[in-house]
Order: C-alpha cells, then sequence, then structure tokens
C-alpha cells in the first residue's frame, strides 16, 4: 500500500529535478498505462500505439506504428531495476543542469516541466514533462545546439493506472539488478579509448544468449553513457578486403556512425550528437602489443 | 494565407515534405488558428486510415489536442556561448525572441505579408548577434582548417568542427543492414532513452 501511494504521489513543488526524473523513471517501468503517442523527427511524423502493463512483476509492452501496415513489437522484460536509473545523479549534475520549469499540459494531464541542459555540445538537450499525478513523462524533446528540436515524443491521450497488487514489481527485486545486466564493461584486448568525452564513463548494458547472436559472436560491444545518453560501440574483425568509406545515418536523436580501423569495423550507435561519436571513434585506438 | 494555402501547408508538413521554416510557422498558426488545427486533425486522422484500413484507428479529439500541447510550448531553451570556449551556458529565452538563423533569409525573401515585417521587426535584434557570431566563427574556422584536417586529440576538444570538416557516405546496402542490426541490438539492449527505447526502435523501422 505504501508502494503504491508513492507511486502516485503528486509531484510537488519542492521536488528537484533529479527527484523527478527518479520518479519518472519509476513511473515508466511499474505503472500501467496505454495511449497514442506522436513521434515527431525532422520532417517527419509517426504516430504509435503504446500498452504498458505490468503482469506479475513482468512488464509486457506493446507497440504498433499506426503510420503502416507493419505489426507490432512487443516484448517482455523483467521487473524494474534500479539499475535503469540514471545512474549517477553526481556525475550528471557534471554535464547537465536540472532544472525544473513551468506546469503544461499534455493530453489533457497536468505535467511539469523538468530540463536536462547540457553544458557543452556534446550531448542534446532534454526537456520532458512528467505527469503531476503519476510521474509519467506525457512529452519528451531533444534539442541540438542549433536549437532545433530534432525529435520529440508527446503522447495525445493517455490511460493510466497503478498496476494490482499482485501484479505490480516487488520493491525488493527491484534493489538488486536483473543478473544479465553486465556492469561497467570496457573495452577488451588491444582497443581503448585515449579520452573520453566529458561526463561519460562506460556503463553497463544487458547481455544473452539471443543479444550475443543478434550483434554477432565475434563482435565486442560496449558501451559509453553520461547519465542521460548512451552510445554503444561494436568493433567486429572485417572479413572483406575491400575498404569502404565512412558512413552514417540519422533518425531523430539517433545517430550511426560506422567506419574501419586497424582491419576492423567500428560502428557507433547512440542518441547523442555525430560530432560526439566522431569524437569516440577518433580516440578509439588499437595497439598491436598493449 | 488562404484555406487553400493552408491545407497544402499541412499536407506538405504530414507528408514530411515541409521544410523546417515552414515546420515553425505551422507550429506558431497552429496555436492560434481553429481552422488550421480542425485541418490537421481531419488529415491526420484521414492518412492514418487509409494506411490502417484492415485496423480501425480509434483517435478522438485529444489526438489533436495533444499536438497542440506539444507544439505551443511557452518557452524555449536554446544553449548559447560563453566566454570559456569548453563550457557552454543554457538560459531559458521566450519564444518570442528564439527563431531559427535561417528564418532571417526566407522571411527576407518571403517579406510580402505585413505579419512577417512585424515578425522581423521583434526578431531583428537577436538574429543580429547571432549574424555578428557566425561570421566571428567561420573567421576562426578559416584559420584552423589545417588543423582539422588531421585527427588528433584536439577532436575531443573542438568535436562540432572536425565532424563538419569530415564528409561522410551513404551507407551501402551491407553496411547499412549491419547498421540496422546493431541499432536494434543498442536500442534493446543498451539505450538509456528515458522514453522507451522501443518506441524509438519501432519509430526507426519505419525509416530504413
Amino acid at each position: 500500500m505504501l508502494v503504491s501511494a508513492f507511486l502516485v504521489s503528486p509531484v510537488v513543488a519542492a521536488d528537484s529535478g533529479s527527484d523527478l526524473l527518479i520518479k519518472m523513471n519509476n513511473a515508466l517501468h511499474r505503472m500501467n498505462y496505454s495511449g497514442t503517442l506522436v513521434h515527431i523527427k525532422g520532417n517527419g511524423i509517426n504516430t504509435l500505439r503504446v500498452d504498458h502493463e505490468v503482469i506479475n512483476g513482468v512488464e509486457n509492452e506493446t507497440i504498433s506504428s499506426l503510420n503502416d501496415g507493419k505489426d507490432s513489437v512487443s516484448s517482455q522484460s523483467q521487473g524494474f531495476s534500479l539499475a535503469m536509473v540514471p545512474d549517477s545523479i553526481e556525475q550528471m549534475r557534471n554535464v547537465y543542469s536540472l532544472d525544473v520549469g513551468a506546469m503544461k499540459k499534455v493530453a489533457k494531464r497536468d505535467c511539469q516541466i523538468v530540463v536536462a541542459r547540457p553544458k557543452d555540445k556534446m550531448r542534446y538537450l532534454q526537456k520532458y514533462c512528467i505527469d503531476k499525478l503519476t510521474g509519467l513523462p506525457l512529452a519528451y524533446s531533444l534539442i541540438d545546439n542549433k536549437h532545433q528540436t530534432v525529435e520529440r515524443f508527446t503522447f495525445t491521450e493517455v490511460t493510466i493506472s497503478v498496476a494490482e497488487a499482485g501484479n505490480a514489481v516487488d520493491s525488493a527485486s527491484t534493489m538488486s539488478p536483473p543478473q544479465t545486466w553486465i556492469p561497467d564493461t570496457l573495452p577488451s584486448g588491444k582497443w581503448s579509448i585515449s579520452e573520453l568525452p566529458k561526463g561519460f564513463h562506460f556503463g553497463q548494458h544487458i547481455a544473452s544468449q539471443q543479444a550475443e547472436t543478434q550483434k554477432g559472436l565475434n563482435t565486442e560491444h560496449f558501451v559509453l553513457t553520461d547519465g542521460l545518453s548512451s552510445i554503444s560501440v561494436f568493433i567486429s574483425p572485417i572479413t572483406t578486403a575491400k575498404p569502404k568509406p565512412i558512413s552514417s545515418l540519422s533518425s531523430g536523436a539517433l545517430n550511426v556512425l560506422t567506419s574501419q580501423k586497424n582491419n576492423h569495423r567500428i560502428t557507433l550507435v547512440g542518441e547523442v550528437p555525430r560530432a560526439t561519436m566522431q569524437s569516440i571513434l577518433s580516440n578509439l585506438k588499437y595497439q598491436e602489443n598493449p | 494565407m488562404s484555406h487553400i494555402t493552408k491545407e497544402e501547408y499541412l499536407s506538405a508538413f504530414l507528408d514530411g515534405e515541409s521544410g523546417s521554416f515552414e515546420q515553425q510557422r505551422l507550429s506558431d498558426q497552429l496555436g492560434t488558428d481553429d481552422l488550421m488545427q480542425e485541418k490537421l486533425s481531419d488529415f491526420a486522422l484521414i492518412g492514418e486510415s487509409m494506411r490502417n484500413q484492415a485496423q480501425p484507428l480509434v483517435a478522438g479529439p485529444s489526438f489533436l489536442s495533444g499536438i497542440q500541447d506539444a507544439i505551443a510550448e511557452d518557452e524555449c531553451v536554446v544553449i548559447t556561448d560563453t566566454e570559456e570556449p569548453q563550457v557552454k551556458a543554457a538560459e531559458v529565452i521566450d519564444k518570442k525572441h528564439f527563431f531559427p538563423r535561417q528564418v532571417v533569409g526566407y522571411a527576407v525573401a518571403a517579406s510580402v505579408a505585413a505579419i512577417a515585417a512585424v515578425s522581423l521587426q521583434s526578431y531583428l535584434a537577436p538574429i543580429s548577434s547571432d549574424v555578428t557570431m557566425a561570421k566571428a566563427t567561420s573567421s576562426v574556422e578559416r584559420a584552423s582548417t589545417a588543423k582539422v584536417a588531421v585527427m588528433s586529440a584536439s577532436m575531443a576538444v573542438e568535436p562540432k568542427r572536425l565532424a563538419e570538416s569530415i564528409s561522410y557516405a551513404t551507407p551501402d546496402a551491407e553496411t547499412r543492414g549491419l547498421m540496422n542490426q546493431y541499432v536494434a541490438h543498442h536500442l534493446q539492449y543498451a539505450s538509456t532513452s528515458t522514453l522507451m527505447p522501443r518506441v524509438r526502435a519501432v519509430s526507426y523501422s519505419t525509416d530504413f
């Protein structure tokens, strides 16, 4: 009951930006919600149906695009782990300033604006509108250093409820991260990064047999994060002799960069500016005899 | 602006064919123009219905109000340069004082409407300072072109400038396939993105 009371406790003025972010992450994984979400990126607009329900402590999520005829993406995941909360508020404060803004209305619900402003150009500004009653993010946008909104999510209608007591995530189990989380993986062997962008550190990611198969068994994967944004670095040996030029893709805030170094293909994926990824790529060093 | 123009405007926006200037102007007009709000709602529903004929779509008036809530934000947050090059201060400014730099060119070229002239006057001061800053930055960039061409640790210091000096190729089919595979992996297992990485994954899959 105490947990339920906490989950629906209204956002109060005294809440700091970091408190609200933690509350928001909590709500994303613990609450039941369904609604229509609009995703605007660049010139594109995509409307999605989102259904999230916690059943017996397991999150069930179904997302389908209303813009095309593709099948829905459904998934199940373990109960919410505190490992998924921004891992170090203090570290985050080195590169972001968290501020609480005005109250807004999104999807006919009152929400509180929270802004994570970057202190440099290595990451996007992130702006949230957090539901006053439940803490669920109702709107979320990323803005680049040219003041352009590169990506925006907003619910146009949403229904939110607290998971029933029998189904809710057990608070005790959330205190220990799932075993599949690999903490702070560093590049192995002959690869190292001579200088990380300010505020970034090696982070954790999920490992499983399925994940290994998906990325390729001989592909090394490690994650860099500043607490709010993350970058995956994939390194795999090149099997073709023909060199390929450095190439990239962008989809909203998500950037992908791929290049070749020392007979390896390096691919970076993350929700950060491409310049940040280029910086990491440049500082990724290969040593024949480490 | 005639109603026909508004419809074309909205159609282009929903088809992803409008530019940043048009999007910005549309955002501004949607906040006050009831007719345009209705048209947007109609177009969105028609478009989605056509794309989902096999699947009935439920989208009420809240669809429109949600978009309006998102668009009609009363403030824009802008990062500005400070004296120290490595540390950028952020500030919140009123939306009325914020306009993309490229809008200057469009606005001057299209200064046929009285409202555009009024808007230009109100935005003139911040734009001028931006232009001055751009000129200063440009001269610095020219002076450092040679350094930028060489990959070194200085890239971490001035990553933006370096990235702009690198030309990126469009990936071929094989590379794109690999990229998509890694994107799926990242979004499923490693993204710290706050708002449901799977939402981004579904949306990404409609792009590539």
